[in-house]
């Protein structure tokens, strides 16, 4: 599934300040692709990502997800679409706590209306890839920074999406754990071409990044590919 | 699913569910007692001040006596008293049954004379049917078998200057329009709230058919039930077995026959439904404030459910749903408990109070199913009501700022 987005800025309101978040970005991102939008705190990265993921609205602009434009659909068509079509990862792993990892994980399945039968082994499947299977019944709060990640990747690849957008997934993590979900993203794009989007700080996720995008106060100033910066 | 999030969010922040919770329970116990209490005393007042003492479950009389009674009150009496009372106490209910005979006239001490509209009673029937009837004497006693005896009501004894021990000359028209005087012997004086005793005069009914040459005659049967509760059922059954047997009677049950019972039953009801509300609007808000701070404090919770495809309306689902779960449990808990104090009370003899002229008023709290059902209701709709706006909120939460806010 790919993403387009076409002179979209993005505004809005801080006290008595309007922010421009985004100045008209254009970007296209290909299926399976592996890219990193990566910029200073305050760029517009995370707003560009919100946006691409059709979790927030554009200011102006246009927005394709597999060439279906996305600005004008309903708050209940756009919910659907990313139900069924885009994963979030989260800085701050976003579960919900009332939930156990299996509840946390069969979630997404429930608003899809999955059956049971199938909701069971898609969960049991997704937290043996993250490799928190044994973990299934815990409460979320009695698991490692990285498990919560952990769990929030399985989370977001329970429903088989097409993308998945990630937002400094591993700025609450240590460098180990980190290590652990890159490598662990990166399989996913590399076996399943899943269509992975981050914004990040994170010089290692930046490395493994096939297109490196900076952003610098709402503008898209550089698009490259990863070979040309590690060539 | 929804169920399961919606209760575990509640369990998550337990003190703010349990004061909640207290402020419905306590809501609903105070509406649902209040209701019982007030059914208790509206019971005490019609069974203590009528129904024991002067008017019986239900009463059976001439079709046309209460139209009549005041130009012919002899001519609209039961011819056949005797059998009549008979059949009536083998009738599905009926515990009791005997008749009184109303007589009208002249009573004089001598020096004073005033109208009586009086009664004849089967003394052994009154003290079956009407046991209260012996606490409205305030001086002297009631009647015994002596056939000259009468007792007097306190304002007509007092008009009349007389007292226990004192004769009285009463004078009366027979039914056949003649003129008859008997001397009686007072040995009683009766008086009590809603008694007519400025023109009350009681003989024994034989006497009473002997003076007026009216043998075997009664103007109204009254009548005791087995059941309180299903006297007017019972009633209802009399009057169609008595219209079957074709007697010209009619049956009037204690609300027809109680003064402003229905006036009184509504007072007692608009006092617990007026209660009702204001509670209900209290606790309504406090379901919302709790609600809305639970919502504040759970934004990013919902960012979160946003980001992964929950649709706003499933929010607002899942918000209406911890309301509604709150007001039913709370509902739930407040009705046992409620009921369970009632059924304590009453166990425990009731709650007891002074009443006029030293009489003790014991009220048993009976459950008023009407008022349950308005404070289960009430309960149900106020959290709905009290949750919908925010739940709506919640509904039209922007992700990103709910996700990206400190």
């Amino acid at each position: 599934m790919s993403i387009r987005i076409a002179s979209v800025t993005k505004q809005y309101q801080l006290g008595m300040t309007t922010v421009n978040a985004l100045r008209g970005i254009s970007l296209k991102i290909e299926q399976g692709e592996f890219v990193a939008l990566v910029g200073p705190s305050g760029s517009g990265k995370s707003t560009a990502l919100h946006i691409l993921g059709a979790l927030d609205r554009p200011t102006s602009g246009e927005v394709w997800i597999q060439e279906t434009p996305v600005t004008q659909m309903s708050d209940k068509q756009l919910a659907r679409l990313r139900r069924e079509h885009i994963g979030f990862i989260f800085q701050s792993f976003h579960l919900i706590p009332v939930l156990s990892v299996y509840g946390n994980v069969e979630f997404p399945l429930l608003l899809m209306k999955t059956p049971k039968q199938e909701r069971r082994e898609r969960v049991m499947a997704t937290l043996e890839c993250v490799g928190l299977a044994d973990r299934a019944q815990h409460k979320t709060e009695e698991l490692s920074g990285g498990q919560r990640q952990r769990v929030a990747i399985a989370r977001a690849l329970v429903t088989r999406p097409s993308i998945i957008l990630s937002d400094e997934p591993t700025a609450n993590l240590d460098s180990q754990n980190g290590k652990g979900i890159i490598d662990l993203m990166q399989k996913l794009n590399e076996e399943q071409r899943v269509t992975l989007v981050f914004a990040t700080h994170d010089a290692s996720i930046v490395s493994r990044a096939k297109r490196i995008v900076h952003i610098l106060d709402g503008a898209i100033v550089e698009e490259v590919p990863a070979s040309v910066l590690q060539g | 699913m929804f169920l399961n999030i919606a209760f575990q969010n509640l369990w998550r922040n337990k003190r703010r569910t349990l004061f909640t919770e207290l402020a419905i329970v306590f809501g609903v116990v105070v509406v649902i007692f209040t209701g019982a209490f007030l059914k208790g005393m509206f019971r005490f007042w019609a069974q203590d001040v009528f129904i024991s003492a002067t008017t019986g479950a239900f009463q059976i009389e001439h079709q046309k006596y209460r139209a009549e009674s005041t130009l012919d009150p002899l001519g609209t009496t039961l011819t056949n008293g005797a059998e009549l009372i008979a059949s009536v106490e083998r009738m599905p209910g009926v515990q009791a049954a005997y008749g009184e005979l109303r007589i009208v006239g002249i009573v004089s001490n001598g020096s004073r004379s005033d109208v009586f509209d009086g009664r004849g009673v089967d003394r052994d029937g009154q003290g079956r049917v009407l046991p209260g009837s012996d606490d409205l004497i305030r001086a002297g006693r009631s009647l015994r078998d002596d056939p000259n005896e009468v007792v007097l009501g306190q304002l007509l004894a007092d008009k009349l200057g007389v007292a226990v021990g004192d004769q009285v000359a009463i004078v009366v028209r027979t039914l056949q329009g003649g003129i008859d005087l008997m001397y009686g012997k007072v040995v009683g004086v009766k008086s009590g709230s809603h008694f007519p005793s400025a023109t009350y005069l009681e003989m024994n009914l034989s006497r009473a058919q002997k003076f007026l040459r009216m043998p075997n005659r009664v103007s109204q049967i009254l009548v005791k039930t087995r059941e309180f509760d299903r006297s007017v059922e019972y009633a209802e059954t009399a009057a169609a077995k008595l219209k079957d047997a074709g007697q010209p009677v009619i049956v009037r049950n204690y609300t027809e026959l109680i003064p402003m019972y229905v006036t009184v039953g509504s007072v007692f009801k608009l006092i617990a439904t007026t209660i009702s509300l204001i509670l209900f609007v209290i606790i309504g808000l406090g379901i919302a404030n709790a609600m809305f701070v639970a919502i504040r404090e759970r934004r990013k919770e919902i960012g979160t459910l946003l980001a992964i495809g929950m649709e706003p309306f499933q929010t607002r689902r899942l918000f209406l749903l911890e309301g509604v779960l709150i007001g039913l449990l709370g509902a739930v808990i407040g009705l046992v408990l409620a009921v369970g104090l009632a059924h304590a009370i009453s166990a425990h003899g009731g709650l007891r109070f002074d009443g006029p002229d030293s009489a003790i008023i014991t009220v048993l709290p009976r459950i008023d199913w009407s008022i349950t059902g308005l404070a289960l209701g009430l309960s149900f709709v106020i959290s709905i009501v009290a949750s919908w706006f925010p739940a709506a909120a919640s509904a039209k939460l922007n992700p990103v700022e709910a996700l990206t806010e400190a």
